[in-house]
């Protein structure tokens, strides 16, 4: 088995890659379809094939995970190459980063805590606004400013935290649709940022002059121009999801979950609950604060209306289709709502329209999302032998359960 | 902080005084007060809906009393939230479990254990591997904890707490509890819904946490009357509130206010 | 002058009360935020014109009696329009958190904008509406008041006071109110849970689709995206004065429009900025007295 497993991995994620490329590519709608469905089926064949003992990838996944991040990362890495005819398409995975980005931040939230989100949009306009104007107006490199944004999103988001904290269930999300519509409305009303038609001009990022959103050639590879704001990205990416991780895996992850399960029981463990929620909503959006800068400085232009309520809902719903408290699930989620939508562009009038029906789909067909939810082990505590199973020492890792 | 108590006494674990909330139209509990000392297990009876819960609610810190004062180790606690007097060493178990039903049972107990320590917040992610160490010895520790008192489910410390029979959570509840390393644990009838051999079991696991633990204080609802009477040291009777008898079970089970009370006339 | 803003508030008031009202009935009953309730005023609006169209031939000019008439069909078909969007969306999430029901009624309510956007003909646009009241002024002593408004401010309050009665004075409004108290003792009491709850969304769907109506024949006008403002409005009307409180709404309302009314007639750039203290109030509430001017302190039971 441990041989071939590694193998079994790498193929597998070359295959999905491939799949996924082929789709993208592919002019014709039918053969969009065609590569869909192929690809759902191969994901379900090779998650079999990769199968460990309880049916599922994961434990394999989990022990070998050298091997499949390290596989992932190169591929990853040679994705603009396999797309270097389509600078459009390589944009749209641009895109789905900086979704995917979102909903790492938004997932501390939803996910981790349940506390339900819903103008996460909001969060991320006052990231890239503000970055967007430091840059601009005072001249700030777009690597600084990029952080600066994503603080003044933490900020602003401890702030709404600090009433809305205190609120139960639904009076949360209610505080915070509230606030995006707020922001949204501000945005329009202010001249200052451009009103609603929004700030344009936004400095680029650039390496020793050369602006990431150009033509880039490194050795003798000539890139396709969003290769370098795709490489960004990634690397935000690895960044964002290293830390969701981290604190998933660790105290402040449990108290979350424990929040989300029962707040009283929480409490009376000695938990300062208003704390951890700020801690969620400061570390949350502080991600979205990120994205919504990179975003900015990536296209160039900014406006109010990328930032409105159906912006919350969606991000809301690529984590829940994701699954919920699960990193790699709401990466899924965030990459297959961008691209699946955009590809579909033929039906372009049809497009919100599909993305509703998919939105009351989702939720009846398979509400905990693709991803479940996964148990958390520790080293110093091996599994032990429950019955059938036997133990598998796994090093402070994560095996999931259903 | 010391008042009205003489010099030779100790400071009692518990002083709770006069203690009175409303809800409504409707006192809940009305002028009780309560002593507890460090070793002691005080069982507190009474029929339903008379204030005994309430009344845990309110040492908790989970409803803050109209009236009253709440001392603890001498220390005014009043008022406090609850996760202030958690941390002051107080640990409780519901009349309906609140576990974490979707955790597993070990991280139901780890909680116990790291929700009264101070937590750190960035730590993971400015300082990883110690943040890693840390909790891995907290779950040792956590897991040491359930080999003790729970054997049988520390056999199944990964399946989450949802699997476990009523006497299973029950008993992580208890663990949960014994984690944060309490100085008073608040037992809100714990043995409600066991059969006669469960609630031996009970008795016995009880017992041997005073024998281990000699310095926990430990104030137990109960309506069991055979727990109350193996186990207590003093019962206190609630009735509509109000607190209308004290003293060892024999003395109160024969006072005519508790029969009243009970069977009513 | 004061008389002039009075009104408008009035009149404010009483187009989100319509709304609110039936935000307040779904959440009293079933604890659901419904999204798409804004968006059954729309359909409701829009089924109208329909109809007017199919029926008359033309939407302008037309005897006001069958309008009339029509408008009451659309509202009927609306309310079916909610008893089926129920069943088929919402139904199987019941047991389910309750974000995944509010997502649903989200999702919903995405596609009937956009189902109207693209099959109604020439969805986009905004279309007229025509007015189904008599032009001319009512004369109370010295001020003058349309008759729209009149018949708005008429209709509002009496719709309010019907709900009311009919929530707590009728047969059916005794298993809504059990259903919304305790679903499992209602069950045990005998009570079709399902049909109980088609009942309520009929009913607030209708109420819906009456406030859809009344706002494009007194603004002449009606967009496919008319139904995402007027349902936040009208719940944010509807949690300020008590979610779950018919007059609450009605307070709400009155509360909310009479905000709106004062900053666009004090604060210059008011009308701007109208919103934005709207839902300032909004949040007060929220988090100082989340259960609204006229709603219960509820404290949890531990």
């Amino acid at each position: 088995m441990s041989l071939t497993a590694p193998f079994r991995i790498l193929a597998l994620e070359v295959v999905i890659l491939g799949l996924t490329v082929a789709f993208l590519l592919t002019e014709r709608l039918m053969l969009s379809a065609l590569w869909l469905g192929v690809g759902i089926l191969a994901a379900v064949g090779a998650s079999r094939w990769t199968a460990g003992e309880d049916g599922t990838p994961w434990a394999l996944l989990a022990t070998h995970r050298g091997w499949a991040v390290g596989g992932l990362v190169v591929l990853l890495l040679a994705v603009p190459l396999l797309l270097r005819s389509s600078p459009y398409w390589l944009f749209v995975l641009v895109l789905a980063g900086v979704h995917a980005l979102m909903a790492v931040g938004l997932n501390v939230q939803v996910g981790s805590a349940d506390m339900v989100n819903l103008g996460f949009a909001g969060f991320t306009a006052i990231g890239a606004y503000t970055s967007a104007i430091l840059s601009r107006g005072l001249g700030l490199s777009p690597w600084l400013s990029l952080w600066i944004g994503g603080l003044a999103a933490a900020a602003v988001g401890v702030a709404v935290g600090l009433p809305a904290a205190r609120t139960r269930g639904y009076s949360f999300s209610l505080v915070t649709i509230a606030f995006g519509i707020i922001v949204y409305l501000s945005l329009i009303n202010l001249p200052a940022v451009g009103g609603p038609s929004g700030l344009g001009s936004i400095p680029p990022f650039s390496i020793g002059g050369t602006s990431l959103r150009s033509a880039l050639s490194v050795a003798d590879l000539h890139l396709p121009p969003q290769a370098g704001s795709y490489y960004l990205v990634l690397g935000l990416l690895a960044l964002a999801v290293t830390s969701a991780l981290r604190l998933h895996r660790s105290v402040p992850g449990l108290v979350w979950n424990a929040l989300r399960e029962d707040e009283i029981a929480t409490k009376v463990l000695g938990v300062d609950v208003v704390r951890a929620k700020l801690w969620a909503m400061g570390l949350g959006t502080f991600f979205g604060g990120i994205a919504g800068a990179f975003y900015a400085h990536t296209v160039g232009f900014i406006a109010p209306d990328n930032f409105t309520f159906l912006h919350s809902v969606m991000l809301v719903s690529m984590v829940i289709l994701g699954g919920a408290d699960n990193v790699a699930g709401v990466l899924l989620g965030a990459v297959v709502l961008t691209i699946i939508p955009e590809k579909f562009r033929a039906f372009q009038d049809y497009r919100l329209l599909l993305y509703g029906v998919v939105l009351v789909v989702m939720l009846h067909l398979r509400p905990q999302g693709l991803l479940p939810r996964v148990v958390r082990t520790y080293a110093s505590v091996p599994r032990r032998p429950e019955g059938a199973r036997r133990p598998e020492p796994v090093a402070a890792d994560t095996v999931a359960v259903r | 902080m010391l008042d009205g108590l003489s010099p030779l006494q100790p400071t009692p674990l518990l002083s709770a005084e006069d203690l009175t909330i409303r809800f409504g139209g409707l006192t809940a509990v009305d002028g009780v007060s309560l002593r507890l000392e460090g070793g002691e297990l005080v069982a507190i009876i009474g029929p339903n809906g008379s204030g005994k819960t309430t009344l845990f609610n309110i040492l908790n810190g989970i409803y803050r009393p109209h009236a009253g004062r709440i001392l603890l180790k001498g220390e005014d606690v009043t008022g406090l939230p609850a996760d202030q007097i958690a941390r002051r060493g107080v640990g409780r178990t519901f009349q309906i479990s609140r576990l974490f039903l979707d955790l597993s049972v070990l991280d139901n107990v780890l909680l116990g254990r790291v929700g009264t320590n101070r937590l750190a917040w960035l730590a993971p992610l400015l300082r990883p591997k110690q943040a890693a160490e840390e909790l891995a010895d907290h779950a040792a520790r956590a897991y040491a904890l359930l080999e003790e008192w729970a054997p049988d489910l520390a056999a199944r410390c990964y399946r989450p707490a949802r699997e476990l029979t009523l006497v299973e959570r029950r008993r992580l509840e208890i663990c949960r509890a014994l984690a944060s390393d309490p100085d008073l644990l608040l037992l809100d009838e714990p043995s409600a819904g066991m059969d006669a051999r469960e609630t031996r079991e009970l008795m016995e696991e009880i017992r041997r946490l005073r024998v281990r633990r000699p310095e926990i204080g430990i104030a137990l609802i109960e309506h069991d009357m055979s727990v109350v009477r193996g186990l207590a040291d003093r019962v206190v009777v609630l009735n509509y509130g109000r607190k209308i008898a004290e003293g060892t079970f024999d003395e109160v089970a024969a006072s005519r206010e508790v029969r009243e009370a009970y069977l009513g006339t | 002058m004061i008389v002039e803003q009075t009104l408008n508030a009035l009149l404010l008031g009483a187009m989100y009360a319509l709304v609110a009202v039936g935000f307040t009935l779904f959440f009293g009953v079933l604890d659901l935020v419904n999204f798409a309730h804004g968006e059954m005023a729309m359909l409701a609006a829009f089924t109208a014109l329909s109809l007017f169209g199919l029926a008359l031939g033309r939407t302008t000019d037309v005897p006001t009696g069958s309008l009339w008439a029509l408008s009451a069909v659309a509202i009927l078909a609306v309310g079916g329009i909610g008893v089926l969007t129920e069943r088929v969306a919402l139904r199987r999430l019941r047991a389910a958190p309750a974000l995944l029901m509010l997502l649903a009624t989200v999702g919903v309510s995405i596609v009937f904008r956009e189902a109207v956007r693209l099959l109604y003909p020439a969805g986009s646009n905004p279309q007229v509406f025509p007015s189904l009241f008599p032009k001319g002024t009512v004369h109370l002593g010295p001020f003058g008041v349309p008759y729209d408004t009149l018949a708005i401010l008429g209709v509002g309050w009496l719709l309010i006071v019907a709900a009311d009665r009919f929530i707590n004075r009728t047969r059916i409004g005794a298993m809504i109110r059990a259903v919304a108290q305790d679903r499992e003792a209602a069950l045990m009491m005998g009570i079709d849970l399902d049909r109980t709850i088609a009942t309520t969304f009929f009913l607030g769907s209708s109420l819906g689709a009456v406030a859809g109506i009344l706002n494009g024949a007194f603004y002449g006008i009606v967009r496919f995206d008319m139904g995402l403002l007027l349902a936040i409005k009208g719940f944010s009307a509807a949690v300020v004065g008590g979610l779950g409180s018919f007059y609450g709404a009605l307070v709400g309302s009155l509360v909310l429009a009479a905000v709106e009314t004062l900053t666009v007639a004090a604060l210059p750039g008011g009308s701007q900025l109208r919103d934005v203290t709207s839902f300032l109030v909004v949040i007060g509430f929220l988090v100082f007295r989340p259960n609204g001017i006229l709603g219960e302190r509820s404290v949890e039971k531990v």
